[in-house]
């Protein structure tokens, strides 16, 4: 007699990466032909000491426990149940986390089910092992300027920063962009997911030449000989050029002064979306304008891998608020806004996503619909804004997006 | 943890922030226009209010003309013209007005690229470079040229071309490559020379010139990966076999290979790999009795040895 499990509607191993969102598995029995049913079996994680932790429910919507009983039929009718991360326990290798199924007073073994409690991560916190794989998956996917990375270049230019900034939009967008992102940095490793640079604190660790490069005087980044985003290339030219307005070991501070902070991020712009969207000048444009060279322009900023560090925190920011101010439902006004402009609107599907090349839209769409996920369904190809606002699922399970950041909780 | 209590410490925490940073507010300029625009106000007074201009001005044009006049005047203080030119930034990404007053900002730029302070001619030379204007291109290579007084250090005027660069300036920087005495100058037109299909045989050479900077061969080896990664792959071979060579050059040929090498043809090549490993025990001992190369450097050869043995080696 033995188990299986189905995880996010998938018995497929990709489908097996989960957040805090607790998401839905079935269970059932195999080879249990003249077994006497049911069978009751125990859910629990199969290391307690090491790796990612689970935990386990029967309702959806629900902060489990650290083990779960069922009653299995023997007849291999599946058994539902939930499974999410158990925050502040995240995996830091791919299939870390281990469901063990046991049965009797032995707790003899029945299965079992490797997955990743897979969130985005502090980039001063990631281990070296995962710093390298986030780098190898960013330039494999870069290819020395030849390879899909161009698309999310090409997203964001001078010609198309009115689908991107300067209205409500702004977050929403940016949400869709490095999710499309990280997914295709998923397609070269599946535990790659990306990390976040806090430009509020201190970040040594994060401009070293071992990961996001080491700046000269002249502002040129320089890498250790053995980290290949020392070959990235972008709009034809090799490297990176990033001159810090701030100490390393400080935190970010340039010509707009020092970065607002995230307690004033959450403490001064309000509890509605009106307020809160004032953050893409105070602190995203001063984060960008603490630099000279690439991050300091709109338009040149993500030929800067670091670029994308900075938005995945002005995500996290957006995520952050949206859970202390219990903002998550697109139905609720004060959960987003809208401006007038085309594609800043709740229901508007968003460029390029969409394919529009329609005026008031630029007349190229880099990249197609965005990249599907193994692990959900949600968005849509060409999604709307309002898809990228209830992340979790937590309004429409169907919604989840399948990232969590490591501070920021699943709070039913 | 219990997410509850979990929300009670952030709260908490915000709390204790949001107490200490009124403590120290300075408060908001009752009228920052003005203050911006007075020159009988302290410095940080007026830096304080063009900062308060770059959220407020994002939908008023009058007030991004301000911060547009305060960059344009060479009488008023750099730190005044960086801080409006740091406003004008954040409106660059923030302001719904922005994108039809573009031209005003880049007449603006243009008119100030001649400032007497280095620092401001430098950031108002790279933010017009970053628009790809004209103008800009222009000066930056008068003064590469000599046909006029360099703005910017040469390895800044190279980087600055690097943001819009035409087939019309290879020449120029191969020429840059040969004569210049600086490293860091050769490097940027190295680096530049990534898309000149007639540079291989310069950047070649330069990538095994043992006479070179590292920095500035491992930037040729980054050029030629893109432009002739076969060339790169059969000179790159060569130079991480040879003990002679800096461990940095020696490493980064090694993770070219990895990166981009054809992982069948690096497979079956097992000489490589077994003269690499004869290879790096002479290094050791040459770093140790001539001081080649730095310490971090000899780490990261072994690593790369370490990764590629690891990716290629007979399993």
């Amino acid at each position: 007699m033995r188990t299986d499990i189905a995880l996010n509607g998938s018995s497929s191993p990709t489908a097996n990466y989960i957040g805090w969102t607790p998401r839905p598995a079935t269970i059932r029995l195999l080879e249990s032909a003249g077994v006497p049913g049911p069978v009751r079996v125990t859910l629990r994680n199969q290391r307690t000491n090491a790796g990612g932790q689970l935990l386990f429910s029967r309702q959806p919507n629900a902060i489990g426990t650290d083990t779960l009983q069922l009653d299995l039929p023997t007849n291999g009718t599946p058994v539902r149940f939930f499974v999410g991360g158990k925050f502040l326990s995240p995996s830091s290798a791919d299939k870390d986390a281990v469901i063990a199924v046991t049965t009797g007073a032995n707790n003899a073994p029945l299965g079992t089910l490797p997955l990743m409690v897979r969130v985005r991560k502090d980039a001063m916190k990631l281990s070296a092992a995962e710093r390298t794989r986030f780098i190898e998956a960013m330039s494999i996917l870069n290819n020395r300027g030849a390879g899909r990375f161009n698309q999310f270049r090409d997203m964001h230019r001078q010609e198309t920063l009115e689908e991107a900034h300067g209205a409500d939009g702004f977050l929403p967008w940016h949400r869709a962009y490095l999710l499309d992102l990280e997914r295709e940095l998923q397609n070269v490793d599946a535990s790659v997911t990306l990390p976040y640079w806090r430009f509020d604190r201190p970040a040594r660790d994060v401009f070293t030449r071992d990961f996001l490069g080491e700046s000269n005087a002249a502002g040129v980044v320089q890498f250790a000989s053995t980290n290949k985003l020392q070959f990235w290339r972008t709009d034809n030219g090799t490297g990176v050029l990033r001159r810090l307005l701030f100490s390393p070991a400080a935190s970010a501070r340039g010509d707009l002064g020092p970065v607002r902070t995230e307690a004033s991020t959450m403490n001064d712009l309000g509890t509605d979306y009106g307020g809160f969207i004032r953050m893409e000048g105070q602190p995203h444009a001063a984060a960008h304008r603490s630099f000279a060279e690439f991050l300091s322009n709109a338009d040149t900023a993500p030929r800067d891998p670091l670029f994308f560090l900075l938005h995945c925190n002005v995500d996290r920011l957006w995520a952050r608020w949206q859970w202390l101010k219990r903002r998550f439902d697109p139905a609720v006004p004060g959960s987003f806004r809208g401006s007038p402009r085309p594609g800043h609107r709740l229901n508007d599907t968003m460029w390029p996503w969409n394919n529009d090349r329609n005026p008031p839209r630029p007349n190229t769409a880099p990249g197609g619909t965005i990249a599907p996920s193994p692990v959900t369904a949600a968005p849509s190809p060409s999604p709307a804004v309002r898809e990228m606002i209830d992340y979790q699922g937590k309004t429409n399970a169907a919604g989840w997006l399948g990232f969590d950041y490591d501070d920021v909780p699943f709070e039913p | 943890m219990d997410i509850q209590e979990y929300r009670r410490q952030v709260e908490e925490e915000l709390e204790r922030e949001a107490a200490s940073a009124s403590l120290e507010s300075v408060g908001s300029d009752a009228d920052p226009v003005s203050t911006a625009a007075d020159p009988s106000a302290s410095g940080e007074r007026r830096i304080r209010a063009i900062r308060e201009l770059a959220g407020s001005a994002r939908e008023n044009r009058a007030e991004i003309e301000i911060l547009l006049r305060l960059l344009r005047s060479d009488s008023e203080p750099p730190a005044v013209r960086l801080a409006a030119l740091g406003a004008l930034g954040q409106l660059q990404f923030t302001s719904p007005l922005f994108n039809e007053m573009r031209p005003e900002f880049i007449d603006t730029l243009r008119s100030a690229v001649d400032a007497s302070d280095e620092e401001v001619r430098t950031r108002v030379l790279e933010t017009l470079a970053q628009h790809k204007d004209e103008y800009a291109q222009r000066r930056l290579l008068a003064g590469l040229r000599g046909e006029e007084p360099p703005l910017v250090p040469e390895q800044k005027a190279i980087q600055f071309l690097g943001y819009d660069i035409h087939a019309e300036h290879y020449p120029l920087l191969r020429e840059i490559v040969e004569r210049s005495d600086s490293p860091g100058v050769r490097r940027e037109a190295v680096r530049l020379l990534s898309s000149d299909p007639t540079a291989v045989e310069i950047l070649g050479r330069v990538f095994q010139d043992r006479t070179e900077h590292h920095e500035v061969r491992r930037a040729a080896a980054g050029a030629l990966a893109t432009l002739a990664p076969q060339d790169l792959e059969g000179r790159a071979k060569e130079v991480a076999l040879d003990p002679g060579e800096a461990p940095a050059l020696r490493a980064t040929s090694l993770t070219a290979l990895e990166h981009f090498g054809n992982p069948a043809a690096l497979e079956a090549d097992q000489e490589f790999l077994e003269r690499l490993d004869a290879g790096a025990a002479r290094t050791a001992i040459t770093e140790e009795s001539m001081d080649l190369g730095s310490g971090p450097a000899a780490t990261e050869l072994d690593q790369a040895i370490s990764r590629f043995k690891g990716r290629f080696g007979r399993k």
